[in-house]
């Protein structure tokens, strides 16, 4: 049975018909190698699974500008990538998300958010929705209507890492749209389930990474440069101050010497006098 | 030396008396535009009390007060200058020269410190204590309760009023660590309610939309413009006008000392 068990590693489902002939299994182990291969086909990434090379896009940045934030990425639905395959219409697409270290051309499908740690072990198994409507997609300008805005972003968009509460939950179910890292690079993928069975995929996405929360303690608040009319107030007001100041002194000089002086010149009166002098001399009023 | 009726001595008296009158006029001029500063709609001081950046308003304190100062000073100088009064003159000289300094020290603030206020200042503030809890030891943390609250009141009420989010978009909320995300997750609250798009009666229009960040539905356009600009335009206006009066007041003074050495005891 050891190249049976390796025909199920290697996930080449028709390998074993292949290598009948030259190992000469009978029957009874053959039908045993099926069985086994009918069921790990059903849980396994297989080759043959057709893979579409279409990669999940983000949202459309001119809709959703703050995509992606911390936690959160907002994906595309894939509208008409499956079409190739027939599917049918009540197919499921599943979206699985994997750090993008991690990622690589095969995986085990049907983990969870916890299994795998957050998609650092491997990819995990984040949403399920309705197949998208190829024939009648969802009409953006049905977004500035408001009692169509629901159903019209349920229809486009898909949002990763949107429900926090599952993941401390012990009875959360197994699908738990946990929230991402952040600041880390994770890739998406698109699994179309039919019937329970894995009837295609898209290609991995490019990494994508989450916004990286910056310490708001290391803002630099300097002002960078002062102004010119700061410089004109500080440095005019300053001297003309000093000025002023400094007219005081002539003042108060002027002031004592006049005192000193100022016996022999007439004074301003508060009332008009006549003064018999030698010579006359006009007397000066002073107020208005 | 001149005597009474000289057109000389009349002249320069009926100078200084209008020099007077115009700062009489201007100091109640500072002092209303000081008022109209300090009476602080939008309750802005309290993001600048959280910065430690707050010498604007001390500076319009200032400016009330000596604009007022003025207006009571220059009439002395009327008066004084129309009597020929010494004393009175000489008094209204170093009371002009006392107010004069509180002036320059106003003007020199207002415009030094209008330099602070960087997008950065108020988003440091914003991120670290928007919606912070408030302390438990009441006594001794009043001064933080009031800015907490102050700060989050303050922000709610410009991102409503002026229809804006953040300091420079909602990004400033999805790009930082802060107080609020540590106590709103990120999927449920990527941004506070207030920046979701009302409608006239307040009632928030949709809040899936606004939470996903569709631009219709949440406020795209930062509220930097709308703080920084009145507490730019006011310190401004403290700052030069206070300077316009100061030059001014600078000759009039002059022409009041030189006016007392000429008036004989």
């Amino acid at each position: 049975m050891k190249f049976c068990y390796f025909a199920v590693h290697v996930e080449i489902r028709f390998c074993l018909i292949g290598l009948v002939p030259l190992f000469r299994l009978n029957k009874m182990q053959l039908l045993i190698c099926g069985i086994i291969l009918i069921w790990f086909g059903q849980n396994s990434y297989s080759a043959n699974n057709p893979v579409v090379l279409v990669q999940p896009q983000l949202a459309s940045p001119l809709l959703l500008p703050y995509n992606p934030t911390q936690t959160t990425v907002s994906l595309e639905k894939p509208f008409c990538v499956f079409d190739t395959l027939n599917p049918s219409s009540n197919a499921n697409v599943d979206v699985y998300v994997v750090l993008s270290s991690v990622a690589s051309s095969t995986f085990t499908p049907w983990k969870n958010y916890k299994g795998t740690n957050g998609g650092s072990t491997g990819p995990y198994r984040a949403a399920s929705f309705k197949l998208p409507n190829c024939a009648s997609p969802a009409k953006l300008s049905d977004l500035s209507i408001p009692s169509k805005l629901l159903s019209t972003l349920n229809e486009y968009l898909i949002q990763i890492g949107n429900n926090s509460a599952c993941v401390n939950d012990p009875a959360a179910t197994d699908l738990c749209n946990g929230p991402l890292g952040v600041g880390a690079a994770y890739r998406f993928k698109f699994l179309l389930i039919d019937g329970a069975l894995v009837k295609g995929e898209t290609s991995w996405s490019e990494p994508v990474f989450t916004r990286q929360a910056l310490d708001p303690a290391d803002l630099d608040t300097w002002i960078g440069k002062r102004t010119g009319s700061s410089v004109v107030i500080a440095s005019v007001l300053s001297s003309v101050t000093f000025l002023l100041l400094c007219l005081l002194i002539p003042m108060s000089i002027y002031e004592l010497v006049h005192r000193v002086k100022g016996k022999w010149l007439s004074g301003c009166n508060h009332k008009p006098q006549m003064v018999e002098t030698t010579f006359t001399m006009v007397i000066r009023e002073c107020h208005w | 030396m001149p005597g009474k009726g000289d057109p000389a001595v009349r002249c320069f008296q009926i100078a200084l008396i209008l020099g007077n009158v115009v700062i009489a006029c201007s100091g109640i001029a500072l002092s209303a535009e000081c008022i109209f500063f300090l009476s602080d709609q939008n309750g802005y001081y309290v993001l600048l009390y959280a910065t430690g950046r707050d010498t604007i308003f001390a500076a319009a304190w200032i400016g009330l007060f000596t604009g007022f100062a003025f207006f009571c000073t220059s009439i002395l100088g009327i008066y004084s200058i129309m009597k020929s009064k010494r004393k009175l003159l000489l008094a209204y000289i170093l009371l002009m020269l006392f107010i004069w300094c509180f002036e320059v020290a106003s003007s020199i603030s207002a415009i030094t410190q209008r330099d602070w206020f960087v997008p950065n200042l108020f988003l440091q503030q914003m991120l670290q204590i928007y919606q912070a809890p408030l302390p438990t030891y009441i006594p001794s943390t009043q001064d933080q309760i009031y800015i907490i609250n102050g700060i989050t009141n303050s922000w709610n009420n410009v991102m409503t009023t002026y229809q804006c989010c953040g300091v420079n978009g909602p990004q400033d909320w999805i790009s930082y660590n802060s107080t609020f995300r540590a106590y709103n997750s990120d999927s449920q609250f990527p941004w506070p309610r207030q920046c979701c798009s009302q409608a006239g009666d307040g009632t928030i229009v949709d809040v899936n939309a606004c939470i996903i960040g569709i631009p219709n539905y949440v406020y795209t356009q930062g509220c930097f413009d709308f703080i920084a600009g009145p507490l730019n335009r006011h310190a401004w206006g403290v700052a030069w006008f206070g300077f316009a009066i100061l030059c001014w007041t600078f000759f009039v003074i002059a022409g009041a000392m030189f006016f007392y050495t000429q008036l004989e005891a």
